[in-house]
């Protein structure tokens, strides 16, 4: 089996100009707080457990994007990821990182599910029927999309075997908490998607433009944004993002 | 399915692992071949698994499968385990892969693997049968349609795979 002999998270800890990827790899899995992703409006630090970390408060009325996050690889060592803001102003944000021993068949997805059983989601649906479903549901406040919305950049690497890399500045044009429309939304070569997508199961998703090229190493470039309204549950909501791929 | 059949490499075919989901391919010289067994790698100085792409594809002996199998774990819902079979009557059109999915965000994050064999049936339009043992189902299908052009998941939770890259597979369409 030709699988990644290494495929991680990689997050910003430097500029969007002048990004800092070093140091910065989450692998997947863990438990305890490790390994995790974690939004905050205020109250975080580099050493806050998962236990005790600060409440999101819904806000009365509307929507509101979340302006931090943070990545953690066990639960009281983390950092925020810089250039995460909640909005499009920039590019340098997350990155995939795969090694050079895959042999893809098909490109990559990625999306987001209520848990790990990965069920279909439930649009408009409020609680759901898994932890994380009131945020990948969504509800009236995001015209039943999810909360959490995602663009990519290109192929990633080419059928080529060129790396494609985006530079400083914004990602797409439009983002707004009704962002998202079905299936695949599907990138274009050295772009990002003009509209970001909702990152709702396999009912909203995005697909790479291009199947990786075999046997070559790279990364595959995207940020994210989510928003919290006065329309969705309370919980302590645990969704997953989760990436697909294929390999002979 | 004749019982433990020694591959080319001294692996047995036919059996079933407690973990472990693999594929075999018999070929049209009579010799048997599977991702259990293992070669040198002279130009690493190592030792590999048998690897569809490196010694099927790439020396052309993909076209010289005449049937493939895969062979799964025992589950709950298949307490012996799984077998299937598919026959290759035309070469070029075996294919064989794993869709796999990595979650991260929270604690909870997990690799899946699902195992799929497949075979062409109509070259012009892509269509094709094949079987997936679903990890996640922890179960073996039976033969469904799809095509190679433009693959879709077997089930709700399983998204479009879109086209699959029918020269990494060794498709001869």
């Amino acid at each position: 089996m030709s699988d990644f002999g290494s495929l991680t998270l990689q997050y910003n800890t430097g500029t969007d100009s002048s990004p800092t990827w070093t140091g910065t790899a989450i692998a997947f899995g863990g438990t305890s707080g490790a390994n995790e992703l974690r939004w905050a409006t205020s109250g975080a630090t580099t050493t806050t457990p998962s236990a005790t970390w600060p409440f999101l408060s819904r806000p009365a009325s509307g929507v509101s994007a979340i302006p931090q996050l943070w990545a953690f690889s066990t639960d009281t060592s983390g950092q925020q990821v810089a250039t995460y803001d909640g909005t499009n102003s920039k590019a340098n944000v997350f990155r995939w990182s795969f090694d050079n021993a895959g042999t893809l068949v098909s490109a990559f997805t990625l999306t987001a599910y209520g848990d790990n059983t990965h069920a279909a989601a439930s649009p408009g649906s409020q609680p759901g029927g898994q932890s994380g479903s009131p945020m990948i549901n969504g509800s009236s406040d995001t015209s039943n999309t999810s909360y959490l919305k995602a663009n990519a950049y290109g192929f990633g690497v080419d059928t080529s075997g060129t790396q494609q890399t985006p530079l400083s500045g914004a990602a797409g044009s439009s983002l707004s908490a009704t962002s998202g429309a079905a299936g695949a939304a599907t990138t274009a070569s050295a772009a990002w998607l003009s509209s970001w997508q909702s990152l709702q199961a396999t009912t909203q998703y995005i697909q790479d433009g291009a199947i990786c090229k075999a046997l070559t190493a790279g990364y595959w470039y995207f940020t994210l944004a989510l928003y919290i309204g006065a329309g969705m549950s309370t919980g302590t909501l645990q969704p997953v993002l989760s990436l697909s791929y294929s390999f002979s | 399915m004749p019982h433990l059949l020694p591959s080319v490499f001294g692996s047995l075919v036919g059996k079933i692992l407690p973990h472990r989901t693999y594929w075999a391919a018999k070929l049209s010289t009579g010799a048997w071949v599977c991702e259990l067994d293992h070669r040198d790698d002279l130009s690493h100085g190592t030792r590999r698994s048998f690897d569809w792409s490196l010694d099927l594809v790439d020396t052309g002996d993909v076209l010289k499968i005449t049937e493939l199998w895969l062979f799964c774990p025992p589950s709950r819902l298949s307490p012996l385990g799984s077998t299937a079979r598919l026959p290759i009557t035309e070469p070029g059109t075996a294919f064989q892969f794993t869709f796999s999915r990595v979650d991260a965000f929270g604690a909870w994050g997990k690799t899946i693997q699902h195992r799929i064999i497949g075979r062409v049936i109509d070259k012009a339009r892509g269509e094709c049968e094949y079987v997936v043992y679903d990890g996640e189902v922890g179960g073996m299908s039976t033969p469904m349609t799809n095509n190679v052009y433009d693959f879709q998941g077997w089930r709700e939770g399983i998204p479009r795979l879109g086209p699959l890259n029918v020269e990494v597979l060794g498709l001869r369409l």
